[in-house]
């Protein structure tokens, strides 16, 4: 009997501890303090994953953290913004606890990938807030310096893509995503303070909590003054273009407003869409001086088009999988980050680390499954339906990113957005479709899309 | 020969308690505490005693800017 409870102790010492009814779970609450809900000590993930949280997670992203902010502006543009805005001490200065809410429970492959997407998002909060920073007449004695002059404000729902043709000569920076939006998931104590605010100048309760937050920065004058103009939309919600035409009021400045009607598949509502969008476009070249670059578009279209096929990836395993190999955080807010944005070189390096065919030097996340890559190899020789069979197989032992590469292997090319695009057989991308962007380059430029 | 030896030996050492400190700073979560009990408190106080714009007096100006209309 104690030889068999002090098997036990090793295994799940070593393992960690296995997360079965019968056993009573792993009680992870427990891990908790009351009241505070700090931890009383992380968790025990088994030795090989701890020792990945501790060095390839908290370790890596502690440092990378420091990194990027040298990298991104520097420290003193961090300091002067942290001192000024609640939302970045409040918020960003505890974000590894964001990884731990997120990755609580997690183990193996979903832990590793899921972590590599949240160090995305971080790097991209830090590219963008300290973008914010180093623009901001706030900080900057109310001068308008020049990177100021080439930064444009927009709602979080406005796809960053729409950029494109001016990438490198004008950076966008949604509005609200990092004052606000991700404060919510970070930390949600933040954003009570601006509901409580918005609601005292008489908005009612009942509105969504986001839009009210949204509007609320901007009554507690919390908002970064990094751009000239701003661009707002309708999505995702009526109350969206309340927050549209507070933000007009408290930002003062040239504002246009690109309406996007929620149908997708009506051949008039595109060709509305595409019209505001060249609108968009004229409205850029008007505030800023710099003329639309058909070339920026149609490279940045191609780099867009490679993080698509990786989403498309990602979905399908969703679709087919019972049991999904990463986190909601890491599939959904991910993508709103990626859409927001737009694309950047974060995105493509993250992506690789959770491909079907990962390059060699990218193995690293992948590593346990190189001996059935092996198993792999051979089964290709057997013929497709082989290598589907297999893929569901590796779901059932528990490596669902076995069944990405498995399936990913049993399928042809996924179709482009550009000049020099096939026909696909598969679906457009959403975000492409439901902005009409490709309407507009078949229409304007003649192009296949 | 020996004083390479006891440099290496010397970078392992600091090394190990480095990393031991590290590890129990992480597993504990200290780091968590120091931010939770320390510097938010302090943060904030600082936040809640900035002095701020009235926006609320700020006129809404909607004929500031033109129409932006480049359809017609």
């Amino acid at each position: 009997m104690a030889k068999k409870t002090f098997s036990k102790i090793l295994k799940d010492f070593w393992y960690g501890k296995p997360h079965t009814a019968e056993e009573g779970g792993r009680r992870l609450g427990e891990l908790h303090e009351d009241k505070t809900h700090l931890y009383k000590h992380r968790e025990w993930r088994g030795v090989p994953d701890t020792m990945y949280y501790f060095y390839n997670i908290w370790l890596y992203n502690y440092i990378f953290m420091v990194k990027d902010i040298m990298v991104m502006y520097g420290p003193i543009t961090f300091a002067k913004g942290l001192w000024r805005y609640r939302w970045v001490g409040q918020t960003y200065l505890p974000v590894l606890h964001w990884f731990d809410r997120g990755l609580e429970g997690m183990r193996g492959e979903a832990m590793k990938a899921s972590a590599w997407h949240y160090r995305a998002m971080v790097a991209t909060t830090i590219r963008q807030f300290q973008r914010m920073f180093a623009a901001d007449t706030r900080l900057h004695g109310g001068r308008q310096n020049d990177l100021y002059r080439h930064t444009i404000a927009h709602n979080e729902t406005v796809w960053g893509g729409v950029f494109y043709p001016w990438d490198g000569e004008i950076t966008n920076v949604p509005l609200e995503m990092i004052p606000y939006f991700v404060t919510c998931h970070v930390n949600s104590h933040t954003v009570l303070n601006y509901i409580d605010a918005v609601q005292s100048i008489g908005l009612p309760g009942d509105p969504c909590p986001m839009c009210q937050a949204e509007a609320g920065i901007f009554v507690l004058d919390d908002v970064p003054d990094y751009a000239p103009a701003v661009i707002t939309c309708n999505e995702a919600c009526d109350a969206s273009v309340s927050t549209s035409t507070l933000q007009d009021w408290f930002f003062d400045k040239p504002l246009f407003s690109l309406p996007m009607p929620m149908l997708f598949d009506d051949p008039l509502v595109r060709k509305y869409v595409m019209r505001e969008i060249e609108e968009l476009w004229k409205f850029v070249e008007q505030q800023y001086g710099i003329p639309f670059s058909w070339e920026k578009l149609t490279k940045k279209l191609e780099l867009q088009n490679e993080l698509q096929r990786f989403e498309w990836e990602k979905w399908e395993v969703d679709a087919k999988t019972p049991y999904y190999p990463i986190n909601g955080v890491a599939q959904a807010l991910y993508r709103i980050y990626q859409s927001q944005y737009g694309d950047w070189e974060m995105w493509h390096v993250t992506d690789r680390k959770v491909p079907p065919d990962p390059p060699p030097r990218d193995r690293l996340v992948l590593r346990p499954a190189v001996l059935l890559q092996l198993v792999h190899l051979g089964l290709q020789l057997l013929g497709p339906e082989r290598r589907h069979q297999h893929g569901l197989a590796h779901v059932r032992h528990g490596d669902p990113h076995g069944f990405l590469r498995a399936y990913a292997r049993g399928h042809g090319p996924v179709p482009h957005v550009g000049p020099d695009a096939p026909h696909g057989r598969r679906r457009h991308a959403p975000h492409v479709r439901a902005l009409g962007l490709h309407e507009a380059l078949q229409l304007r430029h003649g192009c296949h899309v | 020969m020996k004083t390479i030896f006891k440099f290496i030996l010397k970078l392992f050492r600091i090394a190990l308690i480095a990393n031991v400190a590290l590890f129990v700073v992480f597993f504990f979560d200290l780091d968590g505490k120091l931010l939770f009990n320390v510097v938010e408190p302090f943060l904030k106080k600082h936040y809640d005693n900035m002095e701020r714009k009235d926006t609320l007096k700020a006129p809404y100006e909607i004929d500031k800017f033109p129409k932006y209309d480049f359809n017609s």
